[in-house]
């Protein structure tokens, strides 16, 4: 089974540590990375796909440190960066046909694949037409096309669903779950719900370290017993909001305003135990003050 | 083994079912086997040529032809060898900037953190544009070379210096350029740049001592410093790839 060993993995940016002394096994199925801006999931994205070296640690694939394996590893990866780069002037079937010749994908294999993940994708109909004259949701989808053009065994997509709308986020988790069942699938996302509803694991960052991990139930259990849900007065709720980190607030019809409250102890004492989800979870590991 | 224990093919029984589900196994386990296909260099090139950009590709094309033009007008009109040097020079001079806003290109979309993840990586990508571009380069340099031979007194080693050494250096300061530049209008700081080496290759001009046998040596120099400098300037690039600054900023 394939693996990819993160093995105190640094990476400095001058007196910055972007990522810290990371430790982590990745197999096969999908990984969701949650964290802040900054956090690092970008640098630690880059570097495991070689694109960054580390300051310090390796990285392994199946044992061997994947700056040595070069094109070995290459081949096995297809990536999405944040921003997807592309010559506006080029068609997308061009630009699919420019990468595949470069991901090394022979031309037979690369033709029956682009018109596959063109289907996919939904992106058939413009397969003519210049990139520059697309809307930013087909540009997004043709990312995740040409990530897939080889057919990788590693699969990491940095924030993937950004600017799909939400049927296309649906299809795309769709797809990625169809995806992780043969290959290890990295993604990153700051869309809680994407992470919570795809990933197998989930690694939560914060200043450049992994602050938790685990499956849904595990990463859960970290904030249990520390999420309360109250009714307040908006007087009150401003005041707790100043003071506590709010995952939800709501605006009742009577006047006083609900509020879903993260925190060690109790905020008021009628304050309610609730069972927490995965963003009450991303709050309690990332935030540091009230959410407002 | 003894002779009467040996096994006689025709006395195997095969079951016709259990070999067709080995044979489907088999090739069950074929097809899923990933096949590595490695391109050859032709391929690489050629697919490359058929990617890089218009502009430069016929620049560097136009160029050429302008020079051809303008060398036959020269030989009509019997003009001096400080011409053809002078024109030689600031060719040589100017010639480079196709290839560095090639490799502007790469950084100008946003597509070399997508490019250097790929099989063949930027590094690679940018080897063989180097290469292709060097051979044009070649080109437009025997034909300067056979051009000014022809019509002056200097031999063709003499020629090849006087004109590497613009060549070179301005390529080296381009590639020096090109690593500092970040963000947007680099394109037309890399412009004004090769136009400022280009016309300051026409102050030896004014000095037609220094194209003599006694300042030789020096020119050789230059062309030593200036294939230092060079060497140096690819080296950086090389470096900043592979630590990934170059890729993940621009």
């Amino acid at each position: 089974m394939l693996e990819l060993k993160l093995d105190r993995v640094s990476r400095h940016y001058k007196q910055k540590i972007a990522v810290d002394r990371l430790e982590y096994t990745f197999q096969t199925g999908i990984y969701g990375l949650l964290g802040a801006n900054g956090a690092g999931k970008t640098t630690l994205l880059r570097m495991m796909t070689g694109v960054l070296k580390p300051t310090s640690g390796e990285i392994l694939c199946d044992q061997c440190e994947i700056g040595k394996m070069g094109g070995e590893y290459r081949m096995k990866l297809g990536y999405l960066p944040q921003e997807l780069g592309y010559y506006p002037n080029f068609t997308v079937w061009r630009y699919l046909e420019y990468l595949a010749e470069l991901k090394a994908v022979p031309p037979e294999t690369a033709r029956r694949r682009m018109e596959d993940l063109l289907k996919v994708t939904g992106l058939e109909h413009v397969k003519k037409d210049k990139i520059k004259t697309l809307s930013g949701g087909m540009i997004r989808r043709l990312g995740i096309a040409q990530s897939l053009l080889n057919d990788p065994e590693i699969l990491i997509l940095d924030e993937p669903t950004a600017g799909l709308d939400p049927r296309e986020r649906i299809r795309f988790r769709n797809l990625i779950s169809t995806l992780g069942r043969n290959r290890m699938v990295l993604l990153s996302s700051h869309i809680v719900a994407d992470i919570e509803f795809i990933a197998d694991e989930i690694l939560l960052m914060k200043g450049g370290k992994i602050a938790a991990s685990g499956n849904l139930e595990k990463i859960l259990e970290t904030a249990k017993g520390k999420v309360w849900e109250c009714i307040e007065l908006p007087e009150t709720a401003e005041m707790l909001s100043r003071k506590f980190l709010v995952s939800n607030l709501k605006n009742l019809e009577d006047g006083t305003v609900s509020m879903r409250v993260v925190s060690d102890a109790p905020p008021t004492e009628q304050a309610v135990l609730m069972e927490p989800n995965l963003e009450d979870v991303y709050l309690y590991q990332t935030g540091t003050g009230g959410i407002r | 083994m003894r002779a009467r224990d040996k096994i006689v093919l025709e006395e195997i029984q095969i079951e016709p079912g259990r070999k067709q589900e080995i044979l489907q196994n088999l090739r069950q386990a074929a097809a899923e086997k990933r096949s590595i296909y490695c391109p050859s260099l032709w391929e690489i090139f050629r697919g490359q040529l058929k990617y890089i950009s218009g502009f430069c590709l016929g620049g560097q094309g136009v160029c050429l032809l302008l020079l051809i033009f303008i060398f036959s007008y020269f030989q009509r009109t019997s003009q001096d060898m400080m011409t053809y040097l002078g024109t030689g020079s600031v060719t040589a001079s100017f010639i480079g900037i196709f290839f560095i806003l090639e490799l502007s290109r790469n950084r100008d979309y946003g597509m070399t953190e997508l490019e250097q993840t790929c099989y063949l990586n930027l590094k690679q990508i940018w080897c063989v544009k180097m290469i292709l571009f060097g051979c044009m380069d070649l080109l437009v340099f025997t034909i300067m070379i056979l051009g000014i031979a022809g019509n002056t007194s200097w031999g063709i080693f003499q020629i090849m210096i006087y004109l590497l050494v613009p060549f070179v250096w301005s390529n080296g300061i381009q590639l020096f350029v090109f690593t500092m530049l970040r963000g947007g209008k680099k394109e037309y700081l890399q412009i004004g740049t090769v136009l400022l080496t280009s016309i300051l290759w026409l102050y030896p001009l004014s000095h037609p001592r220094w194209y003599t046998i006694t300042y030789f040596g020096i020119w050789l120099i230059a062309l030593a410093v200036a294939a230092a400098f060079w060497i140096r300037e690819i080296l950086r690039v090389w470096h900043k790839l592979g630590e990934g600054e170059m890729v993940c900023w621009n």
